[in-house]
């Protein structure tokens, strides 16, 4: 009955409840929005990096990265990429072979980034061919390139015209050579659109005389939330004596700081959001309970003990609670799920400054109950703290006093 | 029994004392209904107060059947109010948000009584005292003497011994008082239910079997 009860005086002024309800509806609300444009902006930056280039995860022999020297190569194994593929949250899993070189055309000299790679595993994490811009994009043993637009600009050079390359071979050996640029592409990310040169991996393995050696397996996932759990599973299944398995976040920590800081201060946000409207709460109950301190004197009087009296005030604060978190939960929830398949394009100069830094110029939200279940706990936590106060002064009420006001 | 000796309630004591209860003595049997009369701020109120467990005497005791009422923690205070002590206040106080039997049966839930009987009893009582058609009401729907009479099914659904009864008639009109007397009047010989009321109402006066004259903290006259 003191549910019951509870429940009634809810709708004694109905105009305040549903006052309350609606504060903690639309904060709530705010803050789902908030946090899912948050994640999934975090997201889309993983995405664009892992895809432009350092894949979901990559497999190396065991130390590469750590020297990242052109001599800690791996021969490139079948039954390596068999296990890899193996992994049921794998999409595809291709090698590459990057160096270091320095560009000479008959003026001029830079130093490049070499990436031997294959073509087709390449295009499929990135969609690399749609980037090319002039000439065709590499086939699985291409012997010419394709280099960057900034750095063909750079050379002042284009299609069909002649690169030198001299750079250092696998275990000493030298590499040097001459190549033809059969494309030009842009590259989402600036820095590598001023030095990267693509070869197909047979064509880099003669370069530096290694021949089917590569330094890394680049892994593409059907599940990006996943990651963490498939290079777990890699490291069950690949002999860790020989390999190292790195996901996207050991792959570029200082990505994960920029995330986590980023997060953090939109959580503050969020929290300063919710102290102004614990505040607009504490009020509501603390008045509710003012101007009932007759009726609670007449029920201690009658015999209700305080206890119960406190669960009274504790289930109304609960219910304006459940009820505001309830309902922004159910309107919120299919705003996200809509938000998360018709992503924000972003148009006008805007977009296109946030292109030229290598984004993509969207504003992508994601929907997950992640996001929603903390905001849940916060609010009915921030409920129960409302309640501590009206609750200590109910305890102090007098009761003949209570009564005779 | 009821035996009220030496009491003593001082407001104030430590800036400027009020003798609201001047050295009461008195003996309230078991059955007896009594009005408490008096001039305003003659201590009515205050007596029925610490009668009824609500408020301590400054000085003195009430046994009620040998045991001292106020020789108890506060929270065994209210439940024995709930299981010993029916109250009824002038302005009826019942809850806004419950019905006419729910006011009745909350009494009895929190005595911790099976829907069962807190279902049958509270309709019996309501009928007891002349609406046992208006259960459903809530007490805004009512006028104040039905509302008035569903605080004495109220009152009286914990089954206590004693009801005590602040100024009850106060805000009824001559019909509704003289039914509300009759109710109490046939509770007080049919169950032996003693009642104690504070009032000005001659009418009250009229019907109690004994009336108690205060005057000052004091009581100056009774008379059966
Ligand atoms: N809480 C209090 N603090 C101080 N003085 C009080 C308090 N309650 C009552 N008094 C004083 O005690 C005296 C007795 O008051 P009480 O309310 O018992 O009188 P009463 O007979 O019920 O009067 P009424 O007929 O007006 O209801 C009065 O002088 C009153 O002013
Ligand atoms: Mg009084």
């Amino acid at each position: 009955m003191i549910t019951k009860i509870a429940w009634r005086n809810l709708w004694r002024n109905k105009r305040r409840t549903v006052t309350s309800i609606s504060s903690i509806f639309f904060a709530v609300i705010l803050a789902i929005l908030m946090r899912s444009l948050q994640e999934g902006s975090y997201g889309q930056m993983i995405d664009t990096a892992a895809r432009f280039y350092m894949g979901y995860a990559q497999v190396h022999q065991k130390g590469f990265w750590e020297d990242k020297s052109i001599n800690s190569l791996m021969t490139d194994l079948q039954e390596t990429r068999t296990k890899i593929l193996s992994d049921k949250n794998i999409k595809g899993a291709f090698g590459r072979l990057e160096t270091y070189a320095m560009a000479a055309t008959d003026t001029l000299t830079k130093g490049v980034m070499i990436v031997g790679t294959e073509p087709e595993g390449e295009d499929q994490l990135s969609n690399l061919s749609q980037k090319v811009t002039k000439g065709q994009y590499l086939t699985s043993d291409s012997k010419d390139i394709i280099i960057g637009e900034g750095l063909a600009n750079y050379l002042g050079i284009t299609v069909n015209d002649t690169l030198a390359l001299l750079g250092q071979g696998y275990h000493g050996a030298s590499a040097a050579e001459l190549y033809r640029v059969q494309g030009i592409l842009k590259h989402p990310n600036p820095q590598m659109n001023n030095q990267v040169i693509y070869m197909s991996l047979p064509t880099v393995q003669y370069f530096v005389t290694a021949p089917n050696m590569i330094n890394a397996y680049i892994l593409d996932v059907h599940d990006n939330r996943k990651v963490d759990q498939t290079v777990a599973e890699l490291k069950e299944k690949l002999d860790l004596d020989a390999y190292e398995v790195m996901s996207w976040s050991e792959l570029a920590p200082e990505m994960v700081t920029l995330i986590n800081t980023d997060r953090e201060g939109g959580k503050i946000m969020i929290y300063i959001l919710y102290v102004v409207i614990a505040f607009g709460i504490f009020s509501t109950i603390l008045m509710m309970t003012i101007e009932r301190e007759r009726e609670f004197g007449i029920l201690t009087a009658v015999g209700m003990i305080r206890r119960k009296i406190y669960s009274m005030l504790l289930q109304e604060a609960l219910f304006i609670g459940l009820i505001g978190i309830v309902t922004s939960i159910l309107a919120g929830f299919p705003i996200l799920l809509y938000m998360e398949n018709h992503p924000i394009l972003i148009e006008g100069a805007k977009g296109e400054a946030m292109a030229k830094m290598g984004m993509e110029p969207i504003l992508r939200f994601t929907a997950s109950l992640d996001i929603i279940w903390p905001q849940a706990l916060l609010m009915a936590l921030i409920m129960i703290v409302c309640t501590i106060y009206p609750i200590i002064h109910v305890a102090r009420i007098k009761t003949v006093e209570a009564i005779h006001s | 029994m009821i035996e009220i000796k030496n009491l003593v309630k001082t407001y104030n004591a430590d800036t400027i004392p009020v003798k609201a209860l001047d050295h009461v003595d008195l003996k309230i049997e078991e059955g007896e209904f009594t009005a408490v009369v008096g001039p305003s701020g003659c201590g009515k109120t205050t007596f029925l107060n610490i009668l009824g467990g609500l408020d301590t005497p400054t000085n003195g005791t009430i046994l009620i059947d040998g045991t001292d009422l106020h020789n108890r923690s506060s929270a065994d205070m209210i439940t024995y109010r709930r299981d010993h002590i029916g109250f009824v206040f002038q302005d009826y106080s019942l809850m806004p948000v419950l019905t006419a039997e729910e006011n009745v049966e909350f009494i009895m839930e929190l005595q911790g009584r099976p829907k069962a009987e807190r279902a049958a009893r509270s309709k019996a009582l309501l009928e007891a005292v002349g609406i046992g058609d208006k259960g459903k009401q809530f007490p805004t729907k009512l006028s104040g003497g039905q509302q008035q009479r569903v605080a004495v099914a109220r009152a009286l659904a914990s089954k206590p011994k004693l009801i005590l009864a602040d100024e009850p008639t106060a805000n009824l009109d001559s019909k509704s008082t003289s039914d509300l007397l009759d109710i109490m009047r046939q509770l007080n010989e049919k169950e032996n239910i003693t009642f104690v009321i504070a009032t000005h109402d001659q009418r009250v006066m009229d019907r109690a079997k004994r009336v108690i004259q205060f005057d000052d903290g004091k009581i100056i006259d009774t008379k059966i």
